[in-house]
Order: C-alpha cells, then sequence, then structure tokens
C-alpha cells in the first residue's frame, strides 16, 4: 500500500453527522475526501479543511468514529460505509499510530489467537520460572538491615497474634537445645555470617516459625510434644533451610508479584465476577508456599540422614501435632500452604529409603 | 427568574437568585473581583462589572408562568416559544458484541503484560471508548475523550502508593496504619478529581458534561459523615448513601444543562430498613442452617468418610448469596430512585428500570462462566452487562428531541477546563 503514489487516490464521499461548536444540534452532512483536503457540505452551508488540522479519533472494530475540526465542529461517522471509506483513506495517504496498529492486531482473529497463545507461556514461564528467579535475586541483594527490620517486626506481631508469654522451660533444656541449634546452623549454613538464635515462647499451639534474619522461634508446646529431642532437632533444620534460602523474603517478593500480574489481568474480571475474582491469587500463591515448605522438608530429611538419626523422628513429630489433617484431601489440599501431612511423612519415608539403598 | 451562578474557591456554585448574589458580596464572601454568570450575561464577569439592576427581578412574564406549570426549570435563554412539551422515551442501547470485544480485550491484555503494565492506560482508554462510543442514545453515540497520559498519571501514583504502603506494612506495621489514616484523608480528593474527569471527557452531540462538585462537600460526603457512622451505630448509613448520590447527580450537566436531584433521604431509609428486615431473617436462617450443619458433620465424623468441605462450602455459599442478594436490592432501588428523580434542565429525565433480580442471576452466572472460562468470557460477561443496563434505560424528554438538542450548547466556565488535566483513578460508582 505504501507504494501507492499520492496521486492516485480516489475521492471518498462519506456520510456522517455534523455538529458546530459546542452545539448539540445534528445536522446531517457530506463529506469528500481527496488526499489532504476535506470538502463539507450541509444543508445550508459548506467548508473546506486541511485534514492535518483536524482530529481523527482512532478506528475500533465498527465503532462510530469523529472528526474534530479545528474550529470546534464536530462530524460523527456510524454508517459502516463511511468506517470503510475512512480506513481505505487512512491506507492510501499511509496515516498510521499506535491504536492504527492495535486495530490491525484486533481485526484479526489468527493474530489474537497468536497473541493469546504468546500469553499463555508468556504468563506460565513467568509464574514458574520468571517470578521465583527474580525474587531470588532481588532477595540476595536486600540489604540485611532489611532482613533484621522485617525480623522486628514480625516477632512484634506474633507476639499480639499468638499472645506469646515467657517461656517456662527450664533455662538448661532450653541452653541444651540452643547449642544443638547453633551448632546445626554452623553445619548447614556455614560461612552465611548470619546472627542464628533460638528463642522460645509460651502458647497453645505446638509451632515452630523462623525469620528472616536468623531468629527462629519455638513454643514450649513444641517442646513438650516431642518424645525425643531429635524430633526437634527435625524440626529446627527444617527452619534452618527456610533461614538459609531467604524463603521469608522470597515469598513476599513472589506473592507481590503474583498480585501485581493479577491486578493488570483481572480489572474486568472482578467488575462482572464480583469477589470471585480473588480465588486465583490464592491457588497462585499457596504453590509457591508449598514449593518451600517441599523445599525445607528436603533439607531437614537430607540433614537427618546424613547425621545418621533417620527421617523418623521427622515423620513421629508430624502425626503427633497434625493428627487431623491426615483424613484431609481435594479442595483444601489446592488451597494449603504447607504439603499435607500424610504425604510429607510419605515423602520422608521414600527418601530415607532412597538413601539406604545407596 | 435569573439564576446566577458565581466562582468561589475555584469551584462555581449556584444557581441562586440576584439578591443572594448581592447579600454574598454585601457579606464580604464574594469580592469586587470575584466572577458571577446568569444568563443574560455573555460570559463570567467581575462583579463590579455588572449593573446593579442585572441583580433586580423582573415581573414574571406569562412565558416563564407556562414552563414552570409545565414542571420544567430552564437554565436556558429564555425567549423560545415553548410549544411542544409532550414527553418522548429516547432510549439507550448498547451495540457492541461479544467477539469484537474479545479482541479488543485480549489484545488490550497482552500488550499491558508485555509493557509490565505501562500500557494499562492506553488499554483503559480503548476500553471505554468501545463502551462509550457502542452506547446510543436516540441512536447518536457517547464518546469517551480521555487522554492516555492522564490516566497512566493515576496509575502511577496508585501504583506508588500501593508499593509504599506495602513496605510499611512490612517493615513497619505500626506506622502503616497511619499511613492508612492518611490514605483515607485523600479520598475524597480521588473521587472528586476522578468525577471531573469523567463527566469533562465524556461528549455527546458535541457538547461535553461537566462536574462542578466542591472538594469540600466531597470531603464531608465522602470522610465527615462516614467518621459519623461508629457513633450513630449505622443509623446514619441511608442519609450518607442519599447523599453521596446526591453529590454525584446535583452537580452534573451536560453543556447548560444542569441535572438536579430532587430525591429526599426517606426513601433511603425506607428502603434500608426493609432490607435490613428481609437481613434479619436470612441471618436466623442462616443459624438454623449452621447448627443443621455441625449436626451433620458429627454425623459424618462417625461415619468416618465424607470430607466436610463440601457441607461448608455449601453452607457458606447459602449464607453468602442471600446477604449478597439483600445487598443488591438495597442499591439497586436506591440508586434508581436517585436517577429517576433527576432532572436535567431543559432536557428531561433519565429512568433506569434495573431490576435487582436480573442483576443478581447476572453476576452469579457471570462469574460461573468466567471462572469455569479461565477468565476467556469475562469480555462477554462485560458486553452482557452493558446490553442489559442500556436496555432498562430511557431519556425522558420533554419535548420533540431535535428540539430539545437544539438549546443544549455548551457552557462556558469560570473554571475553564479543570477537568483535562485531571488524573483519573478507578473508584467504584
Ligand atoms: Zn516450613
Amino acid at each position: 500500500m505504501l507504494s501507492m503514489s499520492k496521486s492516485v487516490f480516489s475521492r471518498m464521499t462519506l456520510q456522517g453527522t455534523l455538529y458546530a461548536r459546542n452545539s448539540a444540534r445534528a445536522t446531517p452532512a457530506t463529506a469528500h475526501l481527496e488526499g489532504d483536503t476535506l470538502r463539507l457540505f450541509w444543508e445550508d452551508g459548506q467548508d473546506v479543511q486541511s485534514m492535518a488540522r483536524c482530529e481523527l479519533s482512532e478506528p475500533m472494530g465498527e465503532t462510530a468514529r469523529t472528526l474534530v475540526l479545528p474550529d470546534g465542529q464536530r462530524l460523527e461517522f456510524q454508517d459502516p460505509a463511511a468506517l470503510r471509506a475512512l480506513a481505505e483513506w487512512e491506507t492510501a495517504t499511509g496515516r498510521s499510530s499506535l491504536y492504527g496498529r492495535v486495530h490491525w492486531l484486533e481485526q484479526r482473529w489468527a493474530a489474537v489467537l497468536v497473541a493469546g497463545c504468546l500469553l499463555l507461556a508468556a504468563l506460565g514461564l513467568g509464574y514458574f520460572k520468571g517470578v521465583p528467579l527474580l525474587a531470588d535475586r532481588v532477595a540476595r541483594k536486600l540489604p540485611d538491615s532489611v532482613s533484621v527490620t522485617v525480623t522486628d517486626q514480625a516477632l512484634g506481631i506474633l507476639t499480639k497474634i499468638l499472645r506469646l508469654k515467657d517461656s517456662t522451660l527450664p533455662a538448661e533444656r532450653r541452653a541444651i537445645l540452643e547449642t544443638q541449634f547453633r551448632a546445626m546452623a554452623a553445619e548447614m549454613d556455614p560461612g552465611s555470617g548470619r546472627n542464628y538464635r533460638l528463642v522460645f515462647r509460651s502458647t497453645l499451639i505446638p509451632n515452630a516459625v523462623a525469620l528472616p534474619d536468623g531468629l527462629v522461634l519455638v513454643t514450649d508446646k513444641l517442646v513438650e510434644m516431642s518424645k525425643d529431642d531429635r524430633e526437634i532437632y527435625g524440626v529446627l533444620a527444617h527452619e534452618i533451610v527456610h533461614v538459609r534460602e531467604r524463603h521469608g523474603l522470597r515469598s513476599v517478593l513472589q506473592n507481590s508479584a503474583v498480585f501485581f500480574v493479577w491486578t493488570l489481568l483481572s480489572g474486568d474480571i472482578s467488575t462482572v465476577a464480583g469477589a470471585g475474582a480473588a480465588v486465583p491469587t490464592a491457588l497462585a500463591e499457596s504453590r509457591y508456599s508449598r514449593r518451600f515448605e517441599e523445599e525445607a522438608d528436603l533439607g531437614a530429611a537430607e540433614y537427618m540422614v546424613r547425621v545418621g538419626w533417620g527421617t523418623a523422628p521427622l515423620r513421629n513429630i508430624l502425626s503427633r501435632i497434625d493428627p487431623e489433617d491426615r483424613h484431609l484431601g481435594g479442595v483444601e489440599e489446592i488451597f494449603s500452604s504447607h504439603p499435607m501431612t500424610e504425604k510429607r511423612a510419605q515423602f520422608f519415608d521414600a527418601y530415607e529409603k532412597s538413601r539406604s539403598g545407596h | 427568574m435569573k439564576e446566577w451562578y458565581y466562582a468561589l474557591n475555584g469551584a462555581q456554585n449556584g444557581p441562586v437568585d440576584g439578591t443572594e448574589i448581592q447579600r454574598l458580596r454585601a457579606a464580604g464572601i464574594l469580592e469586587d473581583e470575584s466572577l458571577v454568570w446568569c444568563n443574560a450575561l455573555p460570559e463570567w464577569t467581575a462583579f463590579r462589572f455588572v449593573p446593579k439592576e442585572f441583580f433586580e427581578e423582573p415581573a414574571p412574564s406569562a412565558e416563564t408562568g407556562l414552563e414552570t406549570a409545565a414542571g420544567i426549570e430552564s437554565a436556558l435563554p429564555a425567549g423560545q416559544t415553548a410549544v411542544d412539551r409532550t414527553e418522548r422515551e429516547l432510549a439507550f442501547e448498547f451495540k457492541g458484541g461479544a467477539g469484537e470485544y474479545f479482541r479488543i480485550w485480549i489484545v488490550n491484555v497482552v500488550l499491558t503484560l508485555l509493557t509490565f503494565g505501562l500500557y494499562a492506560a492506553w488499554a483503559k482508554v480503548r476500553t471505554r471508548r468501545y463502551f462509550y462510543a457502542n452506547t446510543l442514545l436516540g441512536g447518536k453515540p457517547f464518546d469517551f475523550t480521555g487522554n492516555p497520559v492522564a490516566i497512566l498519571k493515576g496509575n502511577l501514583i496508585f501504583g506508588a502508593l500501593f508499593i509504599g504502603y506495602n513496605l510499611l506494612l512490612q517493615f513497619y506495621p505500626i506506622a502503616a496504619i497511619g499511613a492508612f489514616g492518611l490514605m483515607l484523608a485523600v479520598f475524597p480528593w480521588l473521587i472528586w478529581k476522578a468525577l471531573q474527569f469523567r463527566a469533562h471527557n465524556t461528549v455527546h452531540r458535541n457538547v461535553r458534561m461537566r462536574f462542578h462538585g466542591t472538594l469540600g462537600e466531597a470531603y464531608k460526603v465522602y470522610l465527615g459523615l462516614a467518621l459519623l457512622v461508629p457513633f450513630t451505630l449505622g443509623l446514619i448509613l441511608p442519609y450518607l448513601g442519599f447523599r453521596q448520590k446526591r453529590y454525584l447527580l446535583n452537580h452534573m450537566a451536560w453543556g447548560n444543562s444542569r441535572a438536579e436531584m430532587r430525591g429526599e433521604s426517606g426513601f433511603f431509609y425506607l428502603t434500608f430498613f426493609k432490607a435490613l428486615g428481609i437481613q434479619v431473617l436470612v441471618f436466623m436462617l442462616n443459624i438454623a442452617l449452621w447448627i443443621g450443619a455441625f449436626a451433620g458433620l458429627k454425623l459424618a465424623e462417625k461415619a468416618d468418610g465424607n470430607p466436610p468441605s463440601l457441607i461448608f462450602a455449601l453452607v457458606g455459599l447459602g449464607s453468602y448469596l442471600p446477604m449478597f442478594a439483600v445487598a443488591l436490592y438495597y442499591q439497586v432501588r436506591t440508586g434508581n430512585y436517585a436517577i429517576n428523580l433527576t432532572q436535567w434542565a431543559g432536557v428531561g429525565r433519565i429512568r433506569s428500570t434495573v431490576r435487582a433480580r436480573d442483576l443478581l442471576w447476572m453476576y452469579l452466572s457471570n462469574a460461573v462462566a468466567v471462572l469455569l472460562s479461565l477468565g476467556l468470557l469475562a469480555p462477554w460477561a462485560k458486553v452482557r452487562m452493558a446490553r442489559y443496563r442500556a436496555s432498562r434505560t430511557l431519556l425522558v424528554v420533554s419535548g420533540d428531541p431535535d428540539q430539545v438538542a437544539q438549546e443544549v450548547a455548551r457552557e462556558e466556565s469560570a473554571l475553564g477546563d479543570a477537568g483535562a488535566d485531571a488524573l483519573d483513578v478507578e473508584v467504584g460508582f
């Protein structure tokens, strides 16, 4: 089309509706387009304008287009024949714009299909590879002061939410556990210079939480529930992996990325589907979280087998903490942040067997 | 009677009568340089240049008496022979297609993701233009003239606020509470800006719409009154809804045709208490439902089989749905009331007959369709909604529509094109 010389334009005649400047009064009008010249005729007047000085709205499906003249008059074209003529005139004069190119894409189902497939591929690649990689890089770049601040704040929040009180465990018992914990950290994460420390608090639930700067919080209940200190060391190994691999910061970053992309995608979805629009983010984030748990489980199993304790202590304490979990399945598992207890136990079992086979 | 308008603190006020303008000047609220305008003046004029006799009221003429009798308060220049004032209905119509919009939508999504969100502003303009230009009133399209850069500006500010807030929440949760309060304080300003932007960029028949509500009132109805909710045990809620709707509608203008909302808050209270009554009933049924579910759960536990999740999902849906339905009922009833009681000077009034049960069905079926299609049916759902709303909206014109349109013209405003460079944010109305 670009090779067409400027002299061969056919003259286009378009039917439209004319409005005077700032007026709602509609008048039928005929426009003749020839090159850059617009000749306008209506019931009691005529006008000649240069198209270069007029503002023509972008093409969009079969939608009406408007031409705003420099003096504020406005021409509206709704007739399909007029829309076609305008498009031809644009091709002939070589006019193009951002939205013009977008329109070219929109008109073609094949292009739309290709774009859709590319989109799916990009989303998949981003979700499975891009976001985790990026989050890992960023988490490594963040200064230590960030981890320290996050840890301070998180400890404050945990204290309030879980109603944490000072530990009632005997001091010597805590000292034994902490010494072992430091030794494990030095072995599992050598040379990182992280300030690994164990903090005991009392609350109703058995739990252990790893915070980014190396603080691991253990509740008295967990210690009391264990029948063997190796069970506690298994849990601590799991938490050390969380710290070493920066899972805390990485999950914040990954979930933010998911949220950002979802905001870009879901504008239209939330207006027509209401609260249902939040379901996919929950799905996407829980998968990330389960990945981290699996990584921590693997690291813990590795450690336990290496020091010769086997994964039995881990399986035992898991079944004691979460006995009810065994019956659940289906819907909850998709949304849950931790892999199901039974699956984890099976994993520990399988890992140990594969190791002893060698 | 002359209708006077005056500019105060960057906002346009009125209409008031000439006596009121003189009183405002005497009280020192208006100054000699303050801009005032009535339809007998060619443009906005400083107070001191307006001849004193302009403020005096002339004896009522037979003509104006006739107009009032027909129930029309016209801001249009007097002198037209009002012959035909029979009411006629002008239909709204949405003629966009799901297939066409699907292609626009998916190209928008792809480009937005490829540009890491920068294209979102251009995508929004294109979407809005599609829905405006395919909405016809009396066969003539609307147009959206918003500049993507203004929307990009809004997006960037909003994005920065959001990221900043989340960082605070992660690192200094206490400070985040303060920041949240600050954002709450900015909220009415954002709504005000967005209303100006939307109205200013809506064109129908070469005449722009305009929003001339004041920032002060935005703060009053979106923050001041809202803060009273806990102290009035929520009893102020219907009044709040009424004031917000009135703020939106009462300050709209299409050229020189100003909208005036004539509704009363009484209707909001009536609907509110009706809805509340149904809600209480639903709540009691819910309690029964939950008790039943727990009993069922105990049985299932004894049988040691069925996963309880399904029971809970059904009970959850069963209690959430009626609540959603009642809230929708209240929204739709009061929304229709406010729109239907708004008179557009010299043009007529809009009649909305949108029904809550239709909307409920559409929301539900849309949600199912969108979820099952992994979002691909979202464009179809949006087109369907637009088509429904348009099919239940009419403009009742008092007179021959072409005659009426001839009298509508752009109103020159002292504010200039204040809305043009406003920023736009997505706030639900
Ligand atoms: Zn973990």
